[in-house]
């Protein structure tokens, strides 16, 4: 009887003893939250806090540290928080994803124009017209009538344009000089005649293992940027899918662009197969279409003795040369959740400053999107130091983007359809296969298109 | 109705440790489950693109989808493998079973090295595959090319790439049925075979008229999952073809994903995601009236 009230006396203090813990934990918790609390708010009042998400690309991530540092010691009361942009499929999934969830960041400088008019449309992008200064500083810093394809159907401008990685053709000179050519191809016949040459069989097993180029045969809409967007748009003199909304692609120029294709598919100049690895550098292919952040990748990886050039994007043999060519933009956001916005546009303006467009250059090796970039002092030695990136430089002022367009990624998906069955299949003909994918885009953009 | 709200909370009390086990469950189902496949019922009436508000549209997307020559190009193409995928499945895991419910040397081993593919992330092993198949430098063609057979283009051709991917998928998966199929096998009781013997039945005749039929509930599990597991095909296109070439391996989850998050369109990524649960659920109803039997 006595051990089991002496039992229960136990069990009592101890539970006694629990309860007084928990209380104090949960008065510990709730003074700890209160003093974050407070020293948050304190620190709201007194300086502005911008979060940026740059992109996940390491030369950015190194950019965006510098320039963030910088800002910040410069500006003690507008401190911004950098953070690379979370890990997802694509950073437009990311963004979309977190406009939904209101958690985009008060600045983005890895907005795609693909996704613009999208953000655009659900209020989750702040226009620039609301600046004073907003219109006026593009329109001066964009070479001369590029700042037109970046304003949204509805008349403002959502995205601060900011840099383009012009598209070229990467060579391997050793493989063209290997079968007599020494001049890059200019137009489709030159490139045809390289292409039947360098195509071959090199260890005698009787199926070629050299080709001209690595047409990626993946269905994928992206992976159209790279062959017939960029080849279309260089033989259309800087046409665009889509014209005042409506479809623009089905036309005499993509039949002959989607007929190039064709015949170097047909001809065995490509391979119909899935690639990994980079096959161009293990000398597989001749050719490469790329953009100018491919001269590092390959300074760092190239095999001893391996020689290489660019060359612009090869054009119908009635034209003289390329002028337009694809220029991938990127551009950067200010998203309306952002509390200050006159705050985050000064740090957007000095994200495209001529010092931190020569910082780009220099640890990005990637090109604004500013007017006078070839004639400006500032950033002359930079391009002596590095002439590979001159004809890309040049090439800036005749870029070409993307339409601004809702539905632009499912008209993308149409015409990537209509490649896959005419150019890499050859299963119908140019003419059917983008008259197929007219009707789908037409059907798309009636339905969800603006 | 007092006494029933005395009873409601006694009961309540009494259970209260149990209810209190499961309430970590309950809530991560409320909120991981239950509330999703809500929401995404209501966007099978709407239109909404991740941003902005959703938009009525009644029974638009289920109009939509009828006329919409891709998604039946989808569902083809999911029928397909799956015709190609569950009989290949079924005998080679039957067969499979069979050997290893001998008593073989080093049994263990097989029945380990069968079932290692099944836990291994399936990303990795459709990474490896894509590798082998490769038309011009995969492992495959290389290995064909020695015996003198033309290479074959095993995921750039229309016409190979479905049954390409069947055979991976069988590989892939065929660890977990041959374990199915083993516990079947280890409860068939061994008199009936002796009888059979006594009443002079040969091999043939004791696998088709005993092993089969006391099988058949393991039978029925393969096919149900099997055809479950097909529907539900994503991994190995989204990661080896993207879908295509021609869109010939563009199954209809992958349909529904490329809607939901290439193109975000939520309401009609519900709508497809809605009819093909529907479709897997008619499906496997009429498997189990075909395949299962009363006296099992």
């Amino acid at each position: 009887m006595l051990i089991r009230a002496r039992q229960e006396s136990d069990s009592s203090d101890a539970k006694s003893a629990g309860r007084t813990a928990l209380f104090l934990m949960a008065v510990g918790i709730l003074g700890v939250m209160l003093a974050n609390g407070c020293a948050a708010e304190k620190s709201s009042t007194s300086r502005v806090r911008l979060t940026y998400w740059s992109s996940t690309n390491p030369d950015e991530i190194r950019l965006s540290e510098q320039l963030t540092q910088e800002w910040n010691e410069a500006h003690p009361d507008t401190q911004v928080i950098l953070q690379p942009l979370p890990e997802g499929r694509s950073g437009e999934e990311v963004l979309i994803v977190a406009s939904a969830g209101g958690t985009t960041p008060d600045i983005c400088s890895n907005v795609s124009p693909t996704i613009s008019p999208l953000l655009a449309k659900a209020n989750a992008l702040i226009p620039l017209d609301r600046f004073s200064d907003g219109r006026s500083f593009i329109h001066d810093r964009l070479p001369e009538g590029m700042d037109s394809i970046f304003v949204n159907s509805d008349g403002k401008l959502y995205q601060v344009p900011w840099k383009g990685n012009p598209i070229m053709v990467q060579y391997n000179l050793g493989l063209l000089k290997q079968v007599g050519i020494t001049e890059l191809p200019r137009t489709w016949s030159e490139w045809n005649y390289a292409a039947a040459r360098v195509t071959r069989d090199t260890d005698g097993d009787g199926n070629p293992d050299v080709w001209m180029a690595d047409i990626q045969v993946e269905s994928e809409w992206r992976r159209r940027l790279f062959d017939f967007y960029t080849f279309y748009i260089a033989a259309s003199n800087g046409r665009m899918l889509l014209k005042n909304g409506q479809v623009d692609f089905n036309n005499k120029i993509a039949e002959a662009v989607f007929t190039f294709f064709a015949k170097g598919f047909n001809e065995g100049w490509y391979p119909r197969t899935i690639l990994s690895g980079d096959q161009f550098l293990q000398q597989h292919f001749a050719a490469h279409v790329t953009g100018p952040w491919n001269i590092a990748h390959t300074e760092r990886f190239k095999p001893k003795g391996f020689e290489y050039g660019f060359g612009p994007i090869p054009v119908p043999d009635t034209m003289q040369a390329s002028v337009y060519t694809f220029g991938d933009p990127k551009s950067i956001g200010i998203f309306s959740t952002c509390k200050h916005p006159e705050a985050a546009w000064e740090f957007v303006k000095y994200l495209i400053s001529r010092r931190a467009d020569m910082l780009l250059l220099e640890v990005a090796n990637q090109l604004p999107l500013r007017r006078g970039l070839l004639t400006d002092s500032l950033y002359e030695n930079y391009f002596k130091r590095n002439p590979m990136m001159l004809p890309f430089a040049e090439k800036v002022p005749t870029t070409v983007g993307f339409d601004q367009n809702t539905a632009l990624q499912e008209v993308f998906d149409a015409v990537d359809g209509a490649f896959d069955e005419a150019a890499i299949h050859n299963a119908v003909t140019p003419k059917v296969a983008l008259m197929r994918a007219a009707q789908r885009s037409h059907h798309i953009l009636s339905a969800r298109g603006g | 109705m007092q006494i029933q709200q005395l009873k409601l909370a006694r009961v309540l009390v009494r259970n209260r440790s149990g209810y209190g086990l499961m309430s970590p469950y309950f809530v991560f189902f409320l909120f991981f489950v239950a509330y999703p496949l809500l929401f995404s019922l209501v966007l099978v009436f709407n239109r909404w693109a991740i941003v902005g508000p959703l938009q009525w549209v009644g029974l638009g997307n289920f109009r939509e989808m009828l006329g919409d020559g891709l998604f039946w190009k989808a569902m083809g193409n999911t029928l397909l493998f799956i015709s190609i995928h569950i009989p290949l499945q079924i005998v080679v895991a039957l067969v499979l079973a069979l050997v290893l419910n001998r008593r073989l040397l080093v049994r263990g081993f097989f029945r380990a090295a069968f079932f290692l593919p099944v836990v291994v992330s399936g990303v990795a092993v459709t990474i490896l595959w894509k590798q082998f198949y490769g038309t011009d430098i995969g492992l495959f063609n290389r290995l064909l090319s020695h015996i003198g057979i033309d290479r074959i283009p095993w995921i750039t051709s229309p016409h190979w790439a479905m049954p390409s991917i069947a055979i991976m998928a069988t590989w892939k998966n065929v660890g977990l049925y041959i374990i199915i199929f083993l516990a079947g096998l280890q409860g068939v009781p061994r008199t009936l075979y002796e009888a059979a013997e006594i009443d002079g039945a040969n091999s043939w005749q004791k696998f088709r008229f005993i092993t089969v039929p006391a099988i058949n509930p393991a039978m029925v599990m393969v096919v149900i999952l099997s055809t479950i597991n097909g529907f539900n095909l994503f991994i190995e296109p989204y990661v080896m073809t993207g879908g295509g070439p021609m869109h010939s391996t563009l199954s209809g989850v992958l349909y529904v994903y490329k809607q939901a998050f290439n193109f975000f369109r939520m309401g009609y990524a519900a709508t497809i995601g809605f009819s093909i649960a529907a479709i897997i659920m008619i499906v496997v109803l009429i498997q189990r009236k075909l395949f299962e039997h009363e006296d099992n």
